[in-house]
Parts: C-alpha cells; structure tokens; sequence
C-alpha cells in the first residue's frame, strides 16, 4: 500500500525512467544469474539462517520502518536479514532485483510486491526452488503460492479517519475526499472505509470525492473550491501525503484552519511535521515494523518446520495520531523513521 | 529593438504561408476578414462562457468571490508560467516535454542548497537570492542541454525532451531520499502567502510580469519575430541570414529558466520542496499553448491565446468543484477542449485560405 503512502505514484515520467533504467538492470541480473548455481551449498549445511527483505522502495521511511520491526526480530531468532532494492516503487525495477536474489539461496524471502500479478512469476521461481515467501503490506492477486500475507488495514483506516473526523466536527457537517488516483486498490479502499463508515453519522455528509492525480498543487485548489462552494464543510480526508498536505494548505489558505480538519494517512517525518504545524489535524498511522516482525516470525515458522503456527492471511489494525495525542509514546512509537537499524 | 512589423506577418502574429496579394487581408472580401478577426479571440469567448456557466451555476454565484479568484489564480502560476516557455517553444515548431521535469528538478536541488545553507546559520535573504539563482542556472542549463542536443545532433525536439524528462523527472527522488525539503528561508513563504491589496498574490504578480515582458518579446522585439520566422519557414530563416540554431538554443533555455522560476513559485507556495512537484505539468502547459492557437506544425501562436488558454485549464479544476461535478470529469473536458480548439482552428484557418 505504500506506493501512494509516499506518493511514489508518480506518473508517466517515472515509468518511462524505470523501464530506461530496468534495461540496464536486466543485463545485471544475467551475470548475476550465471554466477549464481555455483555459489550455493553453503547455507543449507549450517542451522543458521538467512532471510531476504525485498521492499517496494528502498528509500522510503515506511519500508525503512518496516525493516527495522523485521531486523530486531530477526536478532531475536538469531536470523541475518538481508535488505535488497530499488529505489523506486516499480515493478520493472524490482523483478531484476528478485530474479537476480534468487542466485544468493535466501532461506526466506519476505517481499513488498509492487504489482500483483507481474511479480508472480519472479515470485514462484522461489516456491520451486523451495524457499517460502512472505507478501509484506502489498500482496499478489494469485495468493496460493505464499506461505502468508501481512498487511494493514487500509479500509479500517478509512473508517479510523471518519471516525476521528467526526469527532473532532462534533458528528455534525459535510466532509470530502481528495483521493490520488482512481484505481489505486490501497487509496481506494481507504476511500471504501471513509465512506462506508460516515454513513452511520446521520448528521453528516460526504459531497465530494475529488482526485488530484497526485499534485500538491491540485489537491490545493480543490480543497479551496470545496470550502468555498460548500460552506458547511468540516473535515477533508487526504488518502496519502501529498493529498493530505495540499488539503491542509488549502484550508489554512482559505483561512478555515480549526473549522475545517484535514486527516492525512501514514506517518512519515515531513507528516508528522505536518501534523505538529496544525496543517493536518489527523494521521492515520499503519504499523510497518509490526508487519516486518510478524513476517520474520511467519518465515522462521516456515523454515523450521512449524507451518501450523502460520496464519496465512493477517490485516493489521491502525493506529491514529492527532496533536492531542502525538506526543504520547504509546503513539509516537509507530511514527516512521528514516533512518535504517538493526 | 522594437521593430515594425513586416507585411508577411499579420496581426494575428501569424506569418501567413502565401503572404503574397492574395494572402493579404486587405486584399479579400470583409467577411472573410471578420471571420478571420472574430476567429482569432473566439477563445477568449469560451472562457467568458465558462465564467458565466460556473458562475451562475454555483449555488450562491462562489466564481465571482475573492477566494475563488485567489485559488484560481494561485493554482494558474505554476501553467502559466512554464506555458509561457512552451509558446516561444512550440513557436519554432518544436515541443518541450521536460518542462515539468525541470520545474521539480530545480526546485529540490534549489531546496537543498538552501536547507544546507541555512543549517550553516546563513541569512535568509541572501540563501533566497542565492535559490533563486541555482533554480533559474539550473533550468538555463537544461534547456541550453535540450536546445544542443536539438540543433547539433539534429535530434528531433520531441525525443530529446522525452529524454530530458525521463532523466530529469527521475532525479528528485535522489534529493534529500526523495523526501521533501521544508527547512527553507521564511522570505520564500512569504512570496506564496501574502497578498498584494488583499487580491493579487506575489506568485501570481511574478507570472504576470512573466507574461507581459515575454509576450512584448515575441510581439514587439526581433527576437520574437525571428522565432516566429523560423517556426513558419526553417530554410528562409536560414537564408534570410537568421542564426538559427543559435536561436533556437536561446528559446529552449527561455523554456528551462522559466522552468525553474515556477519551481520557485511552487516551492513559494507550500514553503517547501516537494520531488512530485511539476509531475504531468507539461501536459497541461501544452494543452494550454495549444487551446491558445498555436500550431504545433510551428509559426503560429500568441501570448494571450496561452494566458486564456492556462485560464481556460484552471477553471476546469477549480470551477467544476464549485458547480458539483466529480473531479475525474476534468481531465474529460479538458481533453475535449483542446481536440476542440484544434478543430475550429483548422476550420477557420480553411476558411479563410478560401
């Protein structure tokens, strides 16, 4: 899900640099391969285990996060994990990753999928080589090869932000969505939960659900048009951060800061510095260091023989920060870091 | 350097192909010319439709609101000024993808220097001044990149500028770890938030000034003349004794300075450096140029086509969330708008070829 929580849901001149780039990478992976049959043996003869971490993006603080919840779990068990990527979240950059890993024999890989049915085969050529593999946050369409799915719940979060939303509104007015795209499955599930979820407040509304293609800019203006046309407007949710941050502008633009409360998703550095201004008044927070934790877990279960322990399928519950609460350790402990440990 | 306008160019700013007697206005019948004369602005009449359909339409008239002014006008900055670029651009008869590109560029690498800067307790006008510079060195750069590229390599303007959007529009992300840049002096974010007498933001003043001083270049200057003369006609240019590969280098940075002022001017108005930033902007600025009545085949194009066409773009986001409609419908008129243009234009243009 986190392709949109950072808003690496770029564009098309992103795709266009990945599918340069890959091309390059695909040579990499041809050596690697070639190299890969001979440099073997050694791992299955020692009791001591290696497990490959393949995120959606190296670089972003929520998968940065989600190794380090992994990496001390994995010191628990006395588990090396190994951290491989690319920095940005396409599939064309992250196959030549995973195919090129496969030569390393990792006891376990644990992997953020950045696309559901082109990873599959990447994928499967660790199911038969006999390597469990453990879907982190995204997951496959075709889940029958995984050992297990880790996810956080992203319709929950939608319903966490309408929830907070209405609290703070005291149950009564009208609310929109700024969205980043139309089908996005994470995004849109946060949008399925905000909407189901205001449903059971009789006094309020949603009147619109915008999308701003992902442009600070954008998001911006639509949050100032929607304040002006509707002057009962209380809340708007921002499903991910650029969403949530022009939302947030926009209001204090309109000047309807504390009338208007903006809930932003996710909880990296430049949100919570979000969040600690008044820009926005609300984050929804997943928990990537529990789904790293987990996943270490499943995949030690799996390679030492204790499948029963599994639960195949897991949706983590969210966590949601506002300024009244940010500064609560039993919250601020699930802010994102950007810095990588363990 | 203003300079009288030859007989071949006509008020339009359209170098007409058959300038000779029968291409001449003065020479045809006065409907023909009316046809011609109401032809050439019916775009500034679609907007004032658009005005009035979104203003009327609001429940309680919100268009004709200072707010709504200062949110449309605020969200046009940023297209305005790289369309601006693009019209010189698209002038010559080529086309400048990485518009966009370099707006985000310039501004996290203006960003970081000034982050860097400040963090060694530097002064915050003189970090400013200094961010203004390494945007605008920077844009200069790209665009003087593009420009080479274009006319020693005889590479096509289109693949060269897909280039530089692919390369450039990926950088970002290696600033800062692709995380956005927020420690940055407080004079930038005062140039976003305030306001001139209550309705004009400084943003919106820059881009302003931006329009009118190029538009008196490409209208009333040589330098605008020769970049007219060289999209309509490459070899007479040549011939006529026009540097035009020079040229055409200076109009590619024009582009890419401009590139960086609205780098700045985005970056004003969040008071930070975002990597998206710019992403897709180059689609609207040609939207723009183009619903303007430029030609993209060259030669053709006017200042104030692009202000009304930037305009006309601005009010589709804006204007359509104040009369209710969903925000996917934007992206669905505005495509519609410019097949349309394009369409009356090449009709008029029949028209009057008669």
């Amino acid at each position: 899900m986190t392709k949109e929580n950072s808003g690496r849901t770029r564009g098309w001149r992103f795709r266009l640099a990945a599918a340069g780039a890959s091309a390059a990478l695909v040579s990499a992976t041809v050596l690697a391969g070639a190299a890969g049959p001979a440099a073997t043996a050694a791992s299955a003869a020692s009791k001591h285990y290696t497990f490959l971490l393949i995120p959606g993006l190296t670089v972003d603080p929520f998968y940065i996060t989600m190794h380090n919840g992994a990496a001390v779990e994995a010191a628990k068990l006395g588990v090396t994990l190994k951290w491989a990527g690319a920095t940005t979240f396409v599939a064309t950059l992250q196959i030549p990753v995973v195919n090129s890993e496969l030569a390393s024999k990792p006891d376990a890989l644990l992997i953020a999928p950045t696309d559901e049915v082109a990873l599959f085969k990447p994928i499967d050529a660790y199911v038969k080589a006999g390597i469990p593999v453990i879907a982190v946050d995204t997951t496959l369409a075709n889940t029958s090869i995984l050992t297990a799915a880790i996810s956080s719940d992203n319709y929950q979060g939608g319903e966490a932000a309408a929830d907070t939303i209405a609290k703070l509104a005291h149950d009564t007015g009208q609310v929109a969505v700024i969205n980043v795209n139309k089908g996005v499955s994470t995004t849109d599930l946060r949008q399925d939960g905000f909407l189901f979820e205001m449903k059971k407040y009789p006094n309020m509304q949603v009147v619109a659900t915008d999308y701003d293609q992902d442009s600070l800019t954008t998001a911006e203006s639509l949050a100032r048009s929607l304040i002006l046309s509707h002057p009962k407007l209380v809340g708007i949710f921002g499903t991910n951060l650029y969403s949530a941050e022009g939302a947030g502008k926009g209001v204090i633009a309109a000047g309807d800061k504390g009338k208007v409360f903006v809930s932003g998703y996710d909880a990296e550095p430049a949100e919570i510095t979000l969040l600690r201004e008044g820009v926005v008044n609300i984050l929804v927070v997943q928990n990537p260091a529990a789904e790293g934790a987990l996943a270490v877990q499943d995949a030690y279960d799996a390679v030492t023989g204790n499948k029963s322990m599994i639960k195949k399928s897991v949706l983590l519950p969210n966590v949601v920060a506002t300024q009244a609460n940010m500064n609560d350790p039993s919250i601020s402990k699930y802010f994102y870091s950007s810095t990588l440990t363990g | 350097m203003a300079i009288k306008l030859p007989a071949a160019l006509t008020p339009s700013g359209t170098v007409s192909p058959n300038a000779g007697p029968e291409g001449d206005p003065t020479k045809r019948s006065p409907w023909l010319n009316a046809v011609d004369k109401v032809g050439d602005f019916w775009i500034v009449g679609v907007l004032v439709f658009m005005v009035l359909v979104f203003g009327l339409d609001s429940p309680s008239h919100d268009l004709f609101t200072r707010a709504s002014w200062l949110n449309t006008s605020q969200y046009a900055v940023e297209f305005l000024i790289l369309a601006v670029g693009e019209t010189f651009v698209i002038i010559t008869g080529g086309i400048d993808l990485s518009v966009g590109a370099v707006l985000g560029f310039t501004g996290m690498v203006s960003g970081a220097v000034m982050q860097s800067m400040l963090s060694s307790h530097d002064n915050g006008l003189v970090t400013t001044v200094v961010g203004f510079v390494v945007a605008l060195l920077l844009g200069a750069f790209i665009g003087f990149v593009n420009g080479y590229l274009i006319t020693r390599l005889k590479l096509p303007p289109f693949i060269v500028t897909l280039g530089t959007l692919t390369a450039v529009g990926a950088a970002p992300a290696l600033i800062n770890g692709g995380n956005e840049i927020s420690n940055i002096p407080n004079q930038i974010s005062t140039i976003g938030s305030a306001e001139i007498g209550n309705w004009i933001y400084y943003t919106v003043l820059v881009a302003a000034v931006v329009c009118i001083l190029m538009g008196l270049v490409l209208h009333r200057t040589r330098f605008g003349l020769r970049t007219y003369a060289v999209g309509s006609n490459n070899v007479g240019a040549r011939r006529a004794g026009i540097n035009v590969n020079a040229h055409l280098v200076r109009v590619y940075m024009i582009s890419g300075v401009l590139g960086g002022l609205a780098g700045m001017m985005v970056m004003a108005n969040f008071s930070v450096a975002t990597p998206v930033a710019g992403t897709n902007d180059e689609l609207n600025a040609i939207a723009a140029v183009v619903i303007g009545g430029a030609s993209l085949f060259g030669g053709r194009g006017h200042m104030l086509g692009t202000v009304v066409g930037t305009f006309i773009i601005a009010l589709l986001v804006t204007g359509l969330v104040l009369v209710g409609v969903s925000g996917s419908w934007q992206q669905v008129a505005t495509g519609i708008i410019i097949v349309a243009a394009v369409a009356v234009d090449q009709v008029r243009l029949r028209l009057a070829e008669r």
